[in-house]
């Protein structure tokens, strides 16, 4: 039987995939929550009844054309380290890792479609594509979920919609995002009154603060919170328009930073990020999600004559946890993984040459 | 500063998350950090976080807006309590909405834009929807319901919502009342989703908010006339 690690498209492959605009918006998912009619939740369900939902999901699943020749695997049958994996390349949430017995996934060949099984819901399916491709993403899950509905009977009721473990997902059971990279509204202190703005449009920002001050990686994960008493189209619509916002803004704090005296703010964290990455001996992941997110800038701006997006975009991911350990097809404690993570880094990044001023230009979006 | 998650080691990690216009701080210690996954700036939800000590941040989270009216409330198809529900912020299957529908319709509206469906429907039902707790259905619903998928106009919308609704209950005879208040009900979404399309001044959009409110509210009209002659 194939392997995890030999279904997954290697890491280099995986982080040269370009969508557009994917300068600033990384990736666009969108995932359905749906159900059985005739079944408990997966939580409330007992596990004879889990394993036969997890059958008869699966059986309909893998008979859909989008899904043909795709890895469907049981999650008792994983590793830790390929769940991990599986995570950082966003293809199941850090909720199903820590699922076993009784639930599933599938996977398509190129990754950009997931289906789990028996997470909070009996069915949880996703899209995800690189860049910005919000509409893509839900037109793609949409056509997975109609051919869907003419095999499995769906939990639907005339008032409130897909009916869902957690009300919360009540309705539509659509979760549209994006992830978003916003080092220049960090560098230029906007992103506090941003991240305000857009959550007070009925949209969720996650992001990780340090003492109030920056986000881990300025990585920004933008979505919808709300699935009830409105379509899809108006919730993908609404999303795309405020990211677009958020992306205008973004590009406007790049050009400030480029056009400050000497570049100075610029230079001055893309160099110290430079610095310490090509000189650093055991490193953890949350500086090393800081730095690289001012080494993706400066390459973003042409800073690093040599620096391509697809390597640094290949970084991000082997040096997290779960691609670190199935690399090295071992365990390692967390020292072991810094002293690890700083290996790749070092080299990597000491090839990238010093950061250097950049002409003015139009920025090209 | 202590972590308040296990109320042992010093916190080291500080998060703030705005959910719903509201700041919500944590502080944690590094290994608590990391087994909620903090690391992970994707898979982190701070909501999942703060579910599990929902204490903490008092009667704002879901979990404990769900409304104990009666305690005893027993779901007749799955068991589940509605104690449970308050307890957990989730329900056991699909029944349960019918179940706790009181409890759950207070709570879907503080978290929802509106209490309705007004997105897509599915086309192949092979039940007609999940077993009912006081009469079950037959596996071999008399008729396949053919639903079409309300979703580009307004109009279609509200026609379909319209057949859904008839469909779920015999018992509903005023089909206007109805319709009137699923108007009413679409009306207002809209007039939100315009209020927020002119605050992101995005007027092309909101040109076709309004003219589908337009529509809506003509409608309406109708409707209301219909209705008074009918009286």
């Amino acid at each position: 039987m194939m392997t995890l690690s030999e279904f997954l498209i290697p890491s280099s492959e995986y982080a040269a995939r370009r969508g557009p605009e994917d300068v600033i918006v990384l990736s666009s998912r969108a995932r359905l929550a749906r159900n059985l009619c005739d079944s408990s939740f997966p939580a409330w369900a007992k596990k004879p009844e889990r394993l036969q939902i997890l059958k008869r999901i699966s059986d309909a699943v893998v008979s859909l054309a989008p899904m043909k020749s795709c890895l469907l695997e049981s999650m008792d049958n994983l590793s830790n380290n390929d769940k991990l994996a599986l995570m950082e390349r966003h293809l199941i949430s850090r909720e199903h890792t820590a699922r076993g017995v009784g639930s599933g996934l599938a996977i398509n060949k190129e990754e950009n479609i997931s289906v789990m099984i028996n997470e909070e819901d009996h069915l949880r399916m996703q899209a995800i594509l690189p860049g910005f491709q919000i509409r893509k993403v839900w037109e793609r899950i949409d056509h997975l979920d109609s051919e869907l509905e003419k095999k499995i009977p769906y939990a639907f009721h005339p008032e409130y919609g897909y009916l869902t473990a957690c009300p919360t997902n009540l309705g539509t059971g659509i979760r549209v995002s994006a992830m978003l990279h916003l080092p220049g509204l960090a560098l230029t202190d906007q992103i506090s009154q941003i991240v305000g703005a857009v959550s007070k449009l009925g949209l969720a920002v996650r992001g990780i603060y340090g003492e109030g001050t920056d986000a881990l990686g300025n990585l920004f994960q933008a979505s919808n919170q709300m699935t009830l008493g409105e379509t899809e189209e108006d919730i993908v619509i609404r999303l795309e328009k405020v990211i677009r916002q958020v992306v205008k803004n973004e590009e406007n704090a790049r050009q400030t930073l480029l056009e400050e005296k000497d570049q100075i703010t610029l230079l001055n964290h893309i160099g110290r990020a430079w610095g310490i990455l090509s000189n650093c001996y055991t490193i953890e992941t949350r500086e090393t999600l800081n730095l690289l997110s001012f080494i993706r800038l400066g390459i973003d701006l042409g800073m690093f004559p040599k620096g391509k997006r697809s390597d640094l975009e290949e970084l991000f991911l082997i040096t997290q946890r779960g691609h670190l350990q199935l690399a090295a097809k071992e365990n390692m404690d967390a020292p072991q993984r810094d002293r690890a993570r700083a290996e790749i880094l070092r080299k990597k990044i000491l090839k990238l040459k010093a950061p250097q001023k950049v002409k003015l230009k139009p920025l090209e979006s | 500063m202590i972590c308040q998650m296990c109320n042992k080691a010093e916190a080291t990690v500080h998060l703030t998350q705005v959910v719903g216009g509201k700041s919500k701080k944590l502080d944690l210690c590094s290994d608590c950090a990391e087994q909620c996954g903090v690391d992970d700036p994707a898979g982190f939800s701070m909501i999942e976080i703060l579910k599990k000590f929902s204490g903490v941040f008092g009667p704002e989270e879901p979990a404990t807006q769900v409304a104990v009216r009666q305690p005893s409330l027993r779901c007749p198809v799955c068991g589940y309590t509605e104690l449970d529900m308050s307890k957990t912020g989730r329900v056991g299957c699909p029944s349960c909405y019918i179940t706790f529908e009181k409890g759950l319709e207070k709570a879907l509206k503080t978290m929802h834009r509106g209490t309705r469906h007004v997105g897509k429907h599915p086309q192949h039902m092979p039940l007609d929807g999940p077993p009912m707790p006081e009469a079950e259905k037959p596996a071999d619903a008399d008729k396949p319901p053919v639903r079409k998928r309300a979703r580009s106009t307004s109009k279609k919308k509200t026609t379909s919502a319209k057949e859904a609704e008839v469909a779920k209950t015999e018992q509903t005879q005023n089909t206007a009342q109805e319709e009137l208040k699923l108007l009413q009900g679409l009306l207002k979404s809209k007039e939100g989703v315009l209020e927020e399309a002119i605050e992101v001044e995005n007027y092309e959009y909101a040109a076709r908010i309004r003219d589908e409110i337009k529509e809506l509210k003509a409608q309406l009209e109708k409707l209301s006339q219909s209705e008074e002659k009918d009286k």
